[in-house]
C-alpha cells in the first residue's frame, strides 16, 4: 500500500512538471519548458511501472517535448518527437484516454504541418479530430478551445477569413465558459490580425488591445507577439509614435525569449517607425541589427528586405536634406536592387531602383538615372499603389532636371489619376517602410513648376486647378466606408488577403503565380459586381475653376498656395481669378505658431492680470503682423465679401477672426474648394443632438442651458453618453453640439478621437456615418486643428466629419477656457436658431472676444 | 581571521554602515548628474524661481498639456512646449516684459540663447529632450541679475 501512495506522489510530480512545463512554453520560454519536460521524462524512467496513468503521462510529455523542440529547433525533430509518443499510445488500452491523447497527438502533427506550409493536410487533421474532442466533452474545455484556435489560424492563413473568425468566435466563448484567459487572449490577437487583413485598423487595435490586456497577466511571454502586431497596424494607420512605444516594449522580451524571427521583424518595423518620425540614425542602427540577425538564421529575402531598410533611411535623409548625394548611396540601392530581383522580391526591386534613380537625378547624372529607370520593372496589379506613385515621381524628376517641365507635369497629372483609380491601399505596410508620401510630393513638384510660371488670369485659374487636383489626394488615403454587398466585401477581403500573401510568399521563396491569377479573378469578378461605382474607395470629383467661381456667388474665394519658402493666393471673385504673391511662406507660419502659442497660453479662465496682459499684446502684435502680411496685400480684391479660405500645410490652424481686419467677417476654412462646393447645399436643421462628455467642468449645464434654445433637442449626457449611443444619435441629426473632451492625433488624423464615458469615439467611427450631421459644434478642445508639422496635410476630427459629409464643422483651433467656451457657444446659437448662417452666427460670437474665442466655421458657412 | 569576534575594528564597522545605508537607500541615479548640471552655471549668484502649480490656472477644455509659470519676486516666466518630433519648441513671455536674455539650459546639450523682444515675448525652436532648465538674465553689467527656473524633464 505504502508503495503504492508512493508511486501516486510521483505521478503527481510528473504531473506538475508537465502542467509547469506548458504554463512556461505557453508564455513563449521553450528552453525553460525543455528543461522541464527532460526533468519530468527522467522521472518517468527511474520510477515508472508499466500502468496506463504512467504511461499516458510519458506520451503527454513527449508530446510537450516534441513541440517545445521545434519551437526553438527544427521541425522535423517536433515529428520524430510526436512519431515516439505515437509509439506508446500503442500500449494503452482502447478508451477515452487513449481516444483524447491520439486527437492531442494528431493537433500536434496538424500545427507543425501549419509550420512547415502543409496547409490542407494540417486543416483536414483538425476538421478529422474536432468532432472527437466535441464528443468526449471534458470538463476544462481546454483542449477543444486551443483545437479550434490552432484551426483559426490554418483558416487565416488559407484566407477562409469568415471560417476563421467564427473558430476564434467559439473558442473565446468557450475560454469565458471554462475562464480560459489565455485561450481567450491568444484568438483576440487573432481576431485582431483578421481585421487587419481586411484593412479594418481600428477593429485590429481594439482586439490586439483587449489581447494585450488579458495576456499581460495570462501569458505575460506572448505580450510580445501581440504588441509586434499592434505596431504593424499602429504603421498602417501612420501612427509612428505608437508603434514605435509598442516595440520598444516588445523587444527585450523577444531577446530574452530567443523568437530569433520575430525579434528581427520587429527591429524592421521599429526601423520603419523611426523613419517615419525622420530619425535616421535609429532606423540604419535596427536596419543593420535586423539584417544580420536574418544572415545568422539563413533567412536571405528577410536580410535584403533590412538591407534595403537600412538604404532607404540613407537615401530619405539625404534627398530630405537637398544635399549632393554620395555616389556610393546609388551603387549599393543598385546592387541590393540585383539580389532583391534574384531572390524575386519584385517590388522591392523596383523600390530599390527607384530611390537609386531620385539619387541619381539628385546627382545631376541624368543618363545614368534614365537608364536606371529604363530598367525597373512595370508595375503589376499587385503592385502597392505607392510603388506606382514612386515611379511617376521618378520619372516627374528626370523631366524636370533635363528642362522638360511639360513633360514632368503630364507624369504627375497621370500618377495622381492613377492614384485616384487605385481603389485602396492594397499594399499596406508590405515593404514596412512607409512610401504614402509619393503622392503629395509628385503634387507638389507640379504646383512648383506651374507656380513658377503664373502669369495673369489663365495662371492663376491653372494653379487652382492644380491644387485641386493635388488636394483631393488627401481624401483618396481615407479608410474606406464599410461596403453594403457581402458578395463585393468577400471578394475585395480576399483580394486583400492574396496581395498580402503573395509579398509573404515571395518573402518565403515560394512560388506565386495561382495567387496572382486569382487575383487577377477576383479582381475582375469584383469590378463585375459594381466596385467601380460603389461608394467604396471612388475619388472624390474635383471641382474645375469655372464651377467653384460659379457656385462662390457673392463670396471671394482666397486658396493660399506653399511652395518651398513662398506663399501665394489664389482669389476668386466675381468670376475672376488672380495671383497674388505674398512673400516669405516660413515668416508667415513663424508668426501664426507665435500666436497660436499666444492663444493657448491666454486660455485659462483665470490666468493673472497681468500674465493676461502681457500675453494679449503679444497676440494683438503677431496678428496685426499676419493681417499686414496676408490680407492687405488682398484688401482690393476681397473687399469687405463673405470668404471661404482654403488655408496650406501649417496655416489650416490658423485663428483668422483674430486678424484684425477680418474680425467679425463672416468666413468659412475649407480643406480643398472642392470640399467647400461639396458642402455648400442647404442643409436641414432639426433634429437637434445636445452631447455632454465626462470630464468638461460645465458641460452638462451647458448642454442642459441648450436646452432653451432647442427645446425639442436630444439630450445624451452623463452615463448615457457612450460612443455607440452617440454615433446612433448623430445619424441623420441636423445639428449636433458636442461638449466633450478629446485629442487631435498629428500621425493620422482619422485616430482623433472625442473622449465619451465609455471610452473614445474616433474620427475614424464619426466618418462611417451614412447619414452625418449636416451641422456639427465641437465646443472643446482643439478637434478643428488640422495639423502642426509642416509640409502635411492631414486632416483633424473636423476634417473628417466633412469629408463624410457634414456641412459646417465650428471648433477650436486652440485651447479655450471654460466660460469663454460656454459663453461664445451661447452666443452662437442663439443666432443660428434665430437663422442666420453659421458663418454670419460664428463671426458675431468671436468678435466679441477674438483672442479668447478662437473658433473656426469649417466647410460651408 | 578574527574568528568569533562579532566586533570587528571601528573602520570596518563604518564601512559596513557605509554599505549598509548605501543599500537600504541609494542616492538618485540622475543625483550626480543633477548636481553637475546645477553647478555647471557660471554665475552661481543666481534667484531660482518658484514653479507655480497649475491648478491654480485651471479652467481649460482641452487635456493637452497647458503652460507651466514659474516666478520670483517682481519677475514671472511662461512657458508653452510643443513636441516637434524628438524635440521640443518653447514659447516664452516674461511679465514684467522686457528684451531680456534668455537661455536654455538642457543636460548633456549646449546651451541655447536667444533675447526676447520689447514685449518679453520669446521663442526657442528645436530644443533637444532631457532634464532643461531656463535662465533669465536681466539688467545691464552694474545690476545684473541671474534668474534660474528650477530644472525640469522635458
Amino acid at each position: 500500500m505504502r508503495g503504492g501512495t508512493q508511486q501516486n506522489r510521483d505521478l503527481d510530480a510528473v504531473l506538475a512538471l508537465h502542467r509547469k512545463a506548458n504554463d512556461t512554453a505557453a508564455s513563449a520560454h521553450n528552453i525553460e519548458a525543455i528543461r522541464l519536460l527532460r526533468k519530468a521524462l527522467r522521472l518517468i524512467d527511474a520510477k515508472a511501472a508499466p500502468d496506463a496513468a504512467w504511461v499516458a503521462a510519458r506520451i503527454r510529455v513527449l508530446i510537450s517535448l516534441a513541440l517545445a523542440t521545434s519551437e526553438v529547433g527544427s521541425t522535423a525533430k517536433g515529428f520524430r518527437g510526436l512519431r515516439r509518443a505515437q509509439a506508446h499510445l500503442e500500449q494503452l488500452p482502447e478508451g477515452r484516454s487513449k481516444q483524447e491523447l491520439q486527437a492531442v497527438i494528431s493537433g500536434q502533427r496538424a500545427l507543425l504541418l501549419f509550420r512547415v506550409g502543409r496547409l490542407a493536410e494540417s486543416l483536414a487533421l483538425f476538421n478529422a479530430i474536432i468532432p472527437t474532442l466535441e464528443g468526449l466533452q471534458s470538463e476544462d474545455g481546454l483542449l477543444l478551445a486551443r483545437t479550434m484556435t490552432n484551426r483559426a489560424q490554418i483558416h487565416a492563413e488559407m484566407g477562409n477569413v469568415d471560417a476563421a473568425a467564427r473558430d476564434f468566435d467559439r473558442a473565446i466563448a468557450l475560454a469565458a465558459e471554462h475562464g480560459l484567459a489565455r485561450i481567450e487572449g491568444k484568438a483576440r490577437h487573432g481576431l485582431g490580425d483578421l481585421a487587419q487583413l481586411a484593412g479594418d485598423i481600428p477593429g485590429a487595435l481594439h482586439h490586439y488591445e483587449e489581447a494585450a490586456r488579458i495576456l499581460e497577466s495570462a501569458a505575460p511571454g506572448w505580450l510580445a507577439r501581440v504588441r509586434l502586431d499592434q505596431a504593424r497596424a499602429l504603421l498602417v494607420a501612420g501612427l509612428a509614435r505608437e508603434a514605435a512605444r509598442h516595440l520598444d516594449e516588445a523587444l527585450p522580451d523577444l531577446r530574452r525569449n530567443r523568437v530569433i524571427q520575430d525579434l528581427a521583424e520587429a527591429k524592421v518595423a521599429r526601423a520603419a517607425a523611426a523613419l517615419l518620425e525622420g530619425d535616421y540614425d535609429l532606423a540604419r542602427h535596427l536596419a543593420v541589427l535586423a539584417r544580420r540577425r536574418f544572415l545568422r538564421r539563413g533567412n536571405k529575402p528577410w536580410a535584403e528586405v533590412a538591407a534595403l531598410a537600412r538604404l532607404r533611411a540613407d537615401a530619405t535623409e539625404v534627398l530630405e536634406s537637398g544635399a549632393t548625394p554620395p555616389p556610393r548611396l546609388p551603387s549599393s540601392l543598385l546592387r541590393v536592387s540585383d539580389r532583391l530581383a534574384e531572390l524575386g522580391l519584385r517590388d522591392e526591386t523596383a523600390a530599390a531602383r527607384l530611390l537609386a534613380v531620385r539619387l541619381l537625378v539628385r546627382r545631376g547624372a541624368l543618363d545614368a538615372a534614365a537608364e536606371q529607370l529604363a530598367k525597373v520593372p512595370k508595375p503589376r496589379r499587385t503592385s502597392p499603389v505607392d510603388h506606382k506613385m514612386l515611379l511617376r515621381l521618378c520619372r516627374a524628376e528626370l523631366a524636370v532636371a533635363a528642362g522638360r517641365p511639360r513633360s514632368a507635369l503630364a507624369q504627375a497629372r497621370a500618377g495622381l489619376t492613377e492614384l485616384g483609380s487605385a481603389r485602396d491601399r492594397m499594399g499596406g505596410l508590405d515593404l514596412l517602410c512607409g512610401t504614402a508620401v509619393h503622392g503629395q510630393e509628385l503634387g507638389a513638384l507640379a504646383v512648383g513648376r506651374v507656380l513658377a510660371g503664373a502669369r495673369g488670369q489663365q495662371g492663376a485659374r491653372r494653379l487652382l486647378a492644380w491644387q485641386e487636383r493635388t488636394r483631393a489626394q488627401v481624401y483618396r488615403y481615407e479608410p474606406l466606408p464599410a461596403i453594403d454587398d457581402p458578395v463585393l466585401a468577400r471578394y475585395l477581403t480576399e483580394m486583400r488577403h492574396v496581395q498580402r500573401t503573395v509579398q509573404q510568399h515571395r518573402l518565403a521563396g515560394k512560388p506565386v503565380a495561382a495567387l496572382e491569377s486569382r487575383y487577377a479573378w477576383l479582381q475582375r469578378e469584383a469590378s463585375r459586381l459594381g466596385w467601380y461605382t460603389s461608394r467604396w474607395g471612388r475619388p472624390r470629383p474635383v471641382c474645375s475653376p469655372e464651377e467653384v467661381a460659379q457656385r462662390l456667388g457673392e463670396r471671394t474665394l482666397v486658396s493660399l498656395v506653399g511652395h518651398a519658402d513662398s506663399l501665394a493666393a489664389v482669389v476668386v471673385r466675381d468670376g475672376r481669378f488672380s495671383l497674388v504673391r505674398l512673400g516669405s511662406l516660413s515668416e508667415v507660419v513663424e508668426t501664426a505658431r507665435q500666436l497660436h502659442a499666444d492663444l493657448h497660453a491666454l486660455a485659462p479662465d483665470q490666468l493673472p492680470a497681468a500674465l493676461s496682459a502681457a500675453v494679449s499684446a503679444s497676440a494683438r502684435r503677431r496678428a496685426a503682423l499676419l493681417d499686414e502680411r496676408l490680407i492687405h496685400p488682398l484688401a482690393g480684391l476681397i473687399g469687405d465679401t463673405e470668404l471661404v479660405i482654403v488655408p496650406t500645410g501649417s496655416l489650416h490652424a490658423l485663428p483668422w477672426p483674430a486678424l484684425p481686419s477680418l474680425r467679425g467677417r463672416p468666413l468659412s476654412v475649407a480643406p480643398s474648394a472642392t470640399v467647400w462646393v461639396a458642402a455648400a447645399r442647404a442643409g436641414r436643421p432639426e433634429p437637434v443632438v445636445l452631447v455632454g462628455g465626462p470630464g468638461v467642468p460645465g458641460a452638462v449645464g451647458e448642454v442642459r442651458q441648450l436646452r432653451a434654445v432647442y427645446p425639442s433637442a436630444r439630450l445624451v449626457d452623463g452615463e448615457a453618453a457612450t460612443s455607440e449611443t452617440v454615433l446612433s444619435a448623430l445619424e441623420g441629426s441636423g445639428v449636433a453640439h458636442l461638449v466633450a473632451h478629446g485629442a487631435h492625433e498629428p500621425g493620422n488624423a482619422l485616430f482623433s478621437r472625442l473622449d465619451l464615458v465609455d471610452g473614445p469615439l474616433f474620427a475614424h467611427e464619426a466618418a462611417r456615418l451614412s447619414n452625418p450631421p449636416e451641422r456639427v459644434v465641437l465646443a472643446a478642445c482643439e478637434l478643428a486643428m488640422s495639423h502642426i508639422r509642416p509640409g502635411e496635410e492631414a486632416l483633424g476630427f473636423a476634417g473628417a466629419l466633412l469629408a463624410s459629409g457634414s456641412r459646417t464643422v465650428v471648433g477650436a483651433v486652440a485651447r479655450v477656457g471654460d466660460s469663454a467656451a460656454a459663453q461664445a457657444m451661447t452666443d452662437l446659437h442663439h443666432s443660428l436658431a434665430a437663422g442666420l448662417s453659421p458663418a454670419v452666427a460664428l463671426a458675431e460670437a468671436t468678435a466679441v472676444d477674438p483672442l479668447r474665442r478662437p473658433f473656426l466655421c469649417l466647410g460651408a458657412g | 581571521m578574527n574568528e568569533g569576534n562579532t566586533f570587528p575594528d571601528d573602520d570596518t564597522l563604518l564601512l559596513e554602515l557605509d554599505r549598509f545605508v548605501h543599500e537600504l537607500d541609494p542616492p538618485p541615479d540622475d543625483l550626480v548628474e543633477r548636481v553637475q548640471f546645477a553647478l555647471a552655471l557660471e554665475d552661481l549668484d543666481v534667484e531660482v524661481a518658484r514653479w507655480d502649480r497649475a491648478d491654480a490656472l485651471t479652467g481649460v477644455r482641452s487635456v493637452a498639456q497647458g503652460t507651466i509659470t514659474f516666478t520670483v519676486s517682481d519677475l514671472t516666466v511662461m512657458i508653452n512646449l510643443t513636441e516637434t518630433g524628438q524635440r521640443h519648441r518653447i514659447d516664452g513671455w516674461l511679465v514684467p516684459e522686457g528684451q531680456y536674455t534668455v537661455e536654455v539650459r538642457v543636460a548633456g546639450h549646449d546651451s541655447f540663447t536667444t533675447v526676447a523682444d520689447d514685449g518679453g515675448r520669446f521663442v526657442l525652436n528645436d530644443v533637444p529632450s532631457g532634464t532643461t532648465q531656463i535662465v533669465v538674465y536681466i539688467g545691464g553689467e552694474s545690476c545684473r541679475r541671474t534668474i534660474v527656473t528650477p530644472a525640469v524633464v522635458l
